[in-house]
């Protein structure tokens, strides 16, 4: 199963640490969309990967636009998980353009799913996740992380019929 | 009344406008889409649509184009299913697996294919115009710097279309590709009838594919009388919208938008892709010409693209088509011509009277806009839909 992870370490220095979080659980390759490469370029880049999982750490996909200003990653043929590390005012109006129905959006424990699907009722898939260490300082919380992340790919994987 | 919008992938030309009208019915709704890699099989999309479905209560399910799977799950919940499209061919393999559905009212911009489904059998099919939305339209000003950066004498945007016709005809015998290159050269000189489909009779493609199994008698490869018939149409268009632009731009100054960049193409200035909301109005109405060069295949309907041009306000010189003519006034609303030689002529005269120009540009918006609002349309799509 090929999988992408879509993070931006220039707005979140944490995403880099993190893909190694989930790597190990997850494998893939990791594009860091604050790289320097244009945003046409990346989405291009990306659909020719054919990839069958992506997934984006703080929506780090959304930046890539249509001209009509909807999401680019609904265009491509993949099942897609945007996790969220952080509550949805975070996020500001990237939680509004419409996913597609490959897309499934997991938030923070703490926040409420029904209210959340009220307020963004262009997102067709939510869940909530646990929360992990952005950092694993020893052995513990890095198997607390994985535990976290190997349950998670499971219910993704079941929800996203892969 | 609420409906369910299922939206293709990241979205459709006329989505917006079409849940602009929606508002201004007060229709509720509740959009959702997908990509799909298999437009007749997808086992994850039909179980999410299935609960989508479910979630709620709705009066239809509507969508910009046709979907089988969409068809299905549908039937499967005795919900109605309104299709409206502004593609021809509809690029849906295997569809007649899924038209005759009872819960589908397919409706098509152009009346020969609708009839065309008619004569199958399929009742459900029924003939619609597509619809522009001119109070958005009219509300895009271009600034002098946009009008200088899109005026021309001439645009056109679209594409050139790439053809499969050489890679068929390379593998045919020299009496199938006499034949077809007979074909391609008659249609070329006709407007306003699509004969080819007439003369591509199932002893030709059996001979055709025969001489495939000479070839490569492993091969599982076989060529429909509706690939080739598509592959004959965008051939011609084709070439015509290469020698019509290419002649024109000896002329006078000729802008092309589209995807890709052709060699082909002598003096006409390559200006990119042009965004169909922000861009697209522009030109239109900073060009003194907006050409419209149909394809082939769709034989009678209005495109699109002549609806956004008139309804930008822009001056139309389009290829004759049947439903043009019949709602619009060759020479007072819009300007049609019958052959390149023809459209060379007009253009040439055209040019050179602005007022002429303008008033044709004013007659025809006007025209656009009264008989083709998408309330209108909608409204009657409801209508015939049974919906209240």
């Amino acid at each position: 199963m090929k999988t992408l992870y879509l993070i931006n370490s220039k707005n979140n220095n944490y995403h880099c640490r993190l893909a190694e979080e989930f790597r190990p659980i997850v494998p893939g390759e990791v594009i860091d969309m604050s790289d320097g490469t244009s945003l046409g370029d990346r989405y291009y880049e990306i659909r020719d990967m054919n990839p069958d999982v992506i997934i984006t750490f703080d929506l780090a996909g959304h930046a890539l636009r249509t001209g009509s200003d909807t999401l680019s990653l609904n265009n491509i043929y993949a099942r897609i998980a945007h996790i969220l590390f952080h509550g949805s005012d975070y996020y500001g109006n990237d939680l509004r353009p419409r996913q597609n129905l490959s897309m499934f959006t997991y938030i923070t424990d703490d926040e409420d799913i029904s209210a959340f699907r009220e307020r963004f009722p262009d997102i067709p898939n939510v869940a909530g996740i646990a929360p992990i260490y952005y950092k694993a300082n020893n052995n513990d919380e890095r198997a607390h992380n994985h535990e976290i992340i190997g349950r998670w790919w499971e219910e993704f994987k079941k929800e996203a019929m892969l | 009344m609420k409906f369910l919008i299922f939206e293709w992938a990241a979205g459709t030309f006329t989505y917006m406008d079409m849940v602009d009208a929606f508002d201004k019915m007060c229709i509720s709704y509740r959009t959702v889409s997908y990509q799909f890699a298999d437009k007749n099989n997808d086992e994850f999309f039909t179980d999410r649509f299935m609960k989508v479905l479910k979630d709620d209560s709705y009066d239809a399910v509507f969508s910009v184009n046709y979907f089988p799977l969409v068809s299905k799950c549908c039937h499967e919940l005795s919900v109605k299913y309104i299709s409206w499209s502004y593609d021809n061919p509809l690029d849906v393999p295997d569809i007649e697996l899924t038209l005759g559905l009872p819960e589908n009212y397919v409706f098509l911009f152009d009346r020969i294919q609708t009839e065309g489904y008619r004569r199958k059998g399929y009742n459900n099919v029924y003939h619609m115009p597509l619809a522009v939305n001119c109070n958005r339209l009219d509300r895009i000003k271009p600034t002098k710097r946009e009008s200088e950066l899109y005026s021309a004498d001439v645009s056109f945007v679209g594409k050139l279309y790439e053809s499969m016709f050489d890679s068929y005809r390379d593998l045919m015998n020299d009496y199938c590709k006499g034949y077809v290159d007979a074909l391609v050269n008659a249609q070329s000189k006709v407007y306003g009838y699509y004969f080819v489909d007439e003369m591509l009779t199932g002893s030709l493609v059996d001979e055709i594919n025969n001489h495939f199994i000479e070839l490569e008698p492993t091969t599982s490869f076989s060529l429909s009388k509706e690939a080739l018939s598509y592959a004959i149409a965008s051939r011609i268009t084709r070439n015509e919208r290469l020698i019509l632009l290419n002649l024109l731009a000896k002329r006078m100054k000729v802008n092309i938008y589209s995807w890709e960049k052709h060699d082909l193409l002598q003096n006409v200035n390559y200006m990119g892709s042009a965004d169909y909301y922000d861009q697209m109005p522009k030109i239109f109405k900073t060009s003194r010409i907006n050409l419209n060069i149909t394809l082939k295949i769709s034989q009678s309907g209005i495109p699109l693209r002549v609806m956004d041009i008139l309804g930008s306000g822009g001056f139309l010189l389009s290829n004759f088509q049947p439903e043009l003519a019949e709602y619009f006034t060759d020479g007072e609303d819009v300007v049609l011509y019958e052959s390149i030689e023809d459209a060379y002529e007009k253009a040439m005269f055209y040019i050179n009277n602005d007022d002429l120009r303008e008033h044709i540009a004013r007659s025809g918006h006007d025209k656009v806009r009264e008989l083709f609002s998408y309330e209108r349309q909608l409204g009657k799509i409801l209508e015939i839909s049974g919906i209240e």
